[in-house]
């Protein structure tokens, strides 16, 4: 039995081994036993039907590359006979990339020949030497290194900007006249924001821009070094008067006093291009000195005047009398009571309906903190603000017209200081006719004014560099702490105030002899002993005795 | 006193020219931001074709053209849309001629194009039926067909693969072009050189986009261009190509793979409604093949002066012997897809802004169009030039009495079935 077992074993390993179409050896192996399992019969005869069709499409390929050997070219053929996989037939491509993958892409002709196992592309059934375009499956190329050159990134850029430039000079304004900026400024707290803010503004002008700074009580080195990095094309940075610091009352003046000023510089030098009263403070966008480009004379543009809004009066309104014809229709819905409507906050000229110039729109005084500055004079006309007013600098200094007897006068007043009277803008405008009124006559506002202003007194470094450290208001967390009452160890988790006054007294700054040394009875082990649990606000020896302390 | 006389008439006409001359300069100082156009062909760009040529128009019966137009009026605004308006300019046109005779060229009306699929998709399937029935249909009525067997026709046939009448390109490289139609000149959108579709003789046709919905959407010139490079369209057609290769030869397939992070490169499927003022707002747009080379990209492109980056080996562009676009596009080989972003940025500004120029010529976007109504210079006109200047005709195609040459047999069994 055993030797019997032996044999039958050693068969059954022998028929595993062969495969293919050996039925005389099945039929031995088997013979012995009758039970055979019909799984490994299916799956024999499935691998020997495999391997006829295999046989047969290799015999044909076979015979097929053999006969176009002696039409075209060896590289010709192979290539026709690429990897193409037909995407109709899934099963087949699958197949067909296991090859591949197994056999590599190795240019051998063993794999080629394999690889012309697979049916091939139906279309390619004449080759000739003709450049006829087979389809096939071309390769996704993809670079090794994902990321872009970073010069050539740059020269991207630059191409960018090459062909921008071209463009504003095709499309955008001819002939761009220069921009003339006046700006009053004084050494104050908020003068490196308005500073900084209305230099950038001008740094990004597309065009020439001459900057007039003209400074209360001389030129201070401090607004220099703000200045030193403007970007323009000229920069006058001039001194008047003397160094007194002007409350928020006598701004006004002042500033008209500085413009002034800078209308004399403007005919002394002599310069071309449109005057702007850029105050610091105010609000440019680049559209503005677009549409100031449209200037022959003089110009009026709207101003913005932010700040006004929640301390102007509003007008009530009754909502009632608004509605009275539509309530009938709702019925149920009735509104009552009153609602705000505050004035826009727009300081601009009005027009008929001809476009015409009729009158101006504009307020009753200024407004900061809570104060209202209104004008020494009662008259409205003192207060219309200058930057809404845009002039050609020829009108300052251009001999023949009669427009400089009015700077004349102007200047006159600089020189009284007496004087609260602030001369009228207006006043230039001799010839309304003259006037252009930009922006559609105050449909657009492109230009805003903003007074942020601090208390006169209050202190700030100077330059804004700091020389010594600033005083401590919220500890860090790892710092070990000696400005704080000995018996209390840096806390992992702070208490909120409200607990720690309750606990402990306001630590007091101490001056200790012998240094900040922890030692003896103000050691760390004591204070580990004794730790002041926070939350549940328990107390420890240490507290009892905050006089203790102090190593006396 | 008569040398005084012609001395003051001399420094008369001497004044006047010096004057005219200076005239003249001034005028062409002005700004002159665009340039004039020449190509292989010559500065034929704005000739007039009125008078160098005769065209005669069949008068096929309406099952060939006006039915299929009842049936399906979306034949009139997809790209393929150039056959019914030829047939509607020609109709108008002065040199449309009512005497056969003195014809130089003839036109047969046949809208192969307008058998719709519910999706809008032309059916080529019927197309070779019904070309051979309109060309049997000619050479029974009039004499003029057996006359040359077709040289001194032309047929308009903007399907994607041409006159080899289907949309996949291996099959319709199997086809190739209709039997009948070899001794024709075709007009048509598909160029590829050495291509079995692409006969001998053929004019290249933009395809048709409609003008108005272009020329309702321009942005004001002076909006800086600020986009590097841009496209919108397919990566991978994931329905009948999902694992890629296939489709636009891996070239579409290699620009997401190497660009989609791009910073320089705004790629994306995903179609905005702001498709044209982007266009307007880009340097580079790209125009890669699809699964046929020409794209309606070339034209939109043209039109909102954003210079095109042809990726198509071999491609044939529209009216390629009167536009010289190598000097207004810029050619980018398939295989060099991944170092695209080096190409672009290598080239020089003067270079950019040269193809800019040339861009802007309106006799450029016009040539691009098929406007309606018909405008000097348009794609119609550039047509009508292609084929005046094919004239005289060679006279070998001139058939003697009786000589055939035409196969009417040739051809898949399918296609001889009367239709």
């Amino acid at each position: 039995m055993k030797a019997n077992g032996g044999v039958h074993r050693l068969t059954r390993a022998r028929s595993k081994i062969q495969y293919g179409c050996n039925l005389e050896q099945i039929a031995d192996g088997t013979l012995r036993s009758l039970t055979i399992p019909v799984s490994r019969l299916t799956v024999q005869s499935m691998l020997c039907f495999i391997s006829l069709i295999l046989g047969f499409q290799f015999t044909r390929e076979a015979t097929i590359f053999a006969g176009n050997l002696q039409h075209g070219t060896v590289s010709n053929t192979l290539s026709s006979f690429n990897f193409s996989a037909n995407i109709r037939s899934g099963i087949r491509s699958n197949f067909a990339m296991q090859i591949s993958q197994t056999l590599g892409n190795g240019s051998d002709v063993f794999g080629t020949l394999v690889r012309s196992i697979l049916p091939p592309d139906p279309v390619v059934s004449e080759l000739s030497e003709s450049k006829k375009p087979v389809v096939w499956q071309h390769e996704i190329l993809v670079r090794p290194w994902p990321h872009p050159d970073p010069l050539e990134v740059m020269q991207a850029y630059g191409l960018i900007s090459r062909i921008q430039l071209e463009q504003r000079q095709i499309h955008g304004i001819e002939d761009w006249k220069p921009i003339i900026a006046i700006t009053p400024t004084f050494v104050r707290a908020f003068q490196a924001l308005h500073l900084t803010a209305l230099m950038h503004t001008l740094s990004l002008v597309p065009g020439p821009v001459t900057w007039i700074v003209i400074e209360a009580g001389g030129v201070t080195n401090e607004t220099a070094s703000l200045l030193t990095q403007a970007h323009v094309h000229r920069l006058l940075h001039l001194g008047f008067g003397n160094s007194m610091t002007p409350g928020l009352e006598e701004q006004p003046l002042l500033e008209t006093r500085l413009r002034i000023e800078g209308l004399r510089c403007v005919q002394e030098h002599k310069l071309e291009g449109i005057i702007v009263f850029a105050d610091e403070s105010n609000v440019h966008s680049l559209e503005f000195f677009n549409m100031v480009q449209e200037v022959n004379w003089f110009g009026v543009v709207s101003v913005g005047m932010l700040g006004h809004a929640s301390f102007g009066e509003p007008m009530e309104y009754d909502i009632g009398a608004l509605h009275e014809g539509k309530n009938e229709e709702q019925g149920s819905h009735q509104l009552s009571g009153t609602i705000l409507r505050f004035e826009p906050q727009v300081q601009g000229p009005v027009c008929d309906s001809m476009g015409k110039l009729v009158g101006w729109h504009t307020f009753d005084g200024f407004h900061l903190e809570d104060r209202v500055f209104k004008m020494p004079d009662k008259s409205h006309e003192g207060r219309l603000e200058w930057a809404g007013f845009v002039l050609n600098a020829r009108a300052v200094w251009e001999a023949g017209s009669d427009e400089p007897v009015w700077l004349d006068s102007w200047l006159n007043w600089t020189r009284s200081s007496g004087d609260k009277n602030l001369p009228d803008i207006r006043s230039i405008l001799r010839d309304e006719k003259r006037v252009k009124l930009l922006g559609g006559c105050g449909h657009q506002v492109l230009l805003w004014w903003a007074r942020m202003e601090a208390h006169a007194n209050i202190s700030y470094p100077s330059n804004w560099a700091l020389d010594s450290p600033l005083e401590i208001v919220i500890p860090a967390r790892s710092t070990p702490w000696t400005d704080m009452p000995k018996g209390q160890p840096p806390l992992p988790h702070l208490p909120t105030p409200s607990l720690l006054e309750a606990v402990t007294p306001a630590p007091t700054p101490s001056r200790r002899k012998g240094g900040n040394r922890v030692r003896g009875r103000d050691s760390k082990l004591k204070h580990l002993r004794h730790r002041q649990d926070p939350l549940k606000g328990k107390v420890t020896d240490d507290r009892r005795n905050p006089g203790s302390s102090r190593g006396s | 006193m008569t040398k005084d006389r012609r001395y003051g008439n001399f420094s008369l006409l001497t004044s006047f020219g010096l004057l005219l001359l200076f005239l003249c300069q001034r005028v062409s100082l002005a700004a002159v931001h665009h340039q004039r156009i020449s190509g292989s062909a010559g500065d034929v760009l704005e000739d007039n074709p009125v008078g160098r040529l005769k065209v005669f128009v069949y008068e096929l019966p309406s099952k060939y053209n006006k039915k299929w137009l009842e049936k399906d009026p979306r034949c009139l605004t997809h790209m393929f849309a150039a056959e019914e308006f030829v047939h509607d300019f020609l109709l108008a046109s002065p040199v449309r001629t009512m005497n056969p005779e003195e014809a130089d060229w003839f036109y047969t009306p046949v809208y192969t194009t307008c058998d719709l699929t519910p999706n809008g998709l032309p059916l080529p399937f019927k197309s070779p039926r019904m070309m051979r029935s309109a060309i049997s249909y000619i050479s029974t009525h009039w004499p003029f067909w057996n006359r040359t067997e077709g040289g001194d026709h032309f047929f308009v046939v903007p399907h994607d693969f041409g006159a080899c009448f289907h949309y996949q390109e291996e099959k319709a490289i199997e086809r190739g072009v209709l039997p009948l139609l070899k001794r024709s000149t075709l007009v048509q959108t598909f160029g590829q050189n050495h291509h079995v579709c692409l006969k001998e003789g053929s004019i290249v046709v933009p395809p048709y986009a409609p003008p108005e919905k272009m020329q309702s959407r321009f942005i004001p010139p002076s909006t800086p261009r600020s986009i590097f490079v841009y496209f919108r369209g397919l990566f991978y057609d994931v329905g009948n190509d999902p694992e890629g290769g296939y489709y636009a030869r891996g070239a579409r397939a290699a620009v997401w793979e190497n660009f989609k992070d791009n910073p320089l490169f705004d790629i994306s499927t995903q179609h905005p409604s702001t498709y044209y003022e982007d266009m307007q707002r880009a340097i580079f747009c790209l125009c890669p093949l699809g699964w046929a080379p020409w794209s309606p990209r070339l034209v939109e492109g043209v039109i909102f002066g954003c210079i095109p980056v042809i990726i198509a080996d071999d491609i044939v562009l529209p009216f390629a012997d009167a536009i010289p676009w190598e000097k207004i596009g810029v050619f980018v080989a398939e295989k060099d897809v991944p170092n695209l972003d080096k190409i672009l940025s290598l080239i020089s500004p003067e270079e950019v802004l040269e193809k800019q120029r040339l861009l802007a010529n309106p006799a450029m976007k016009q040539a691009m169009l098929f406007s309606q109504p018909t405008l000097p210079g348009d794609a119609f006109h550039q047509i009508l030039n292609g084929l005046a200047r094919k004239l005289p005709h060679d006279p070998q195609i001139y058939l003697k009495p009786g000589q055939t040459v035409l196969n009417w047999t040739e051809g898949p069994a399918g296609d001889l079935k009367p239709w």
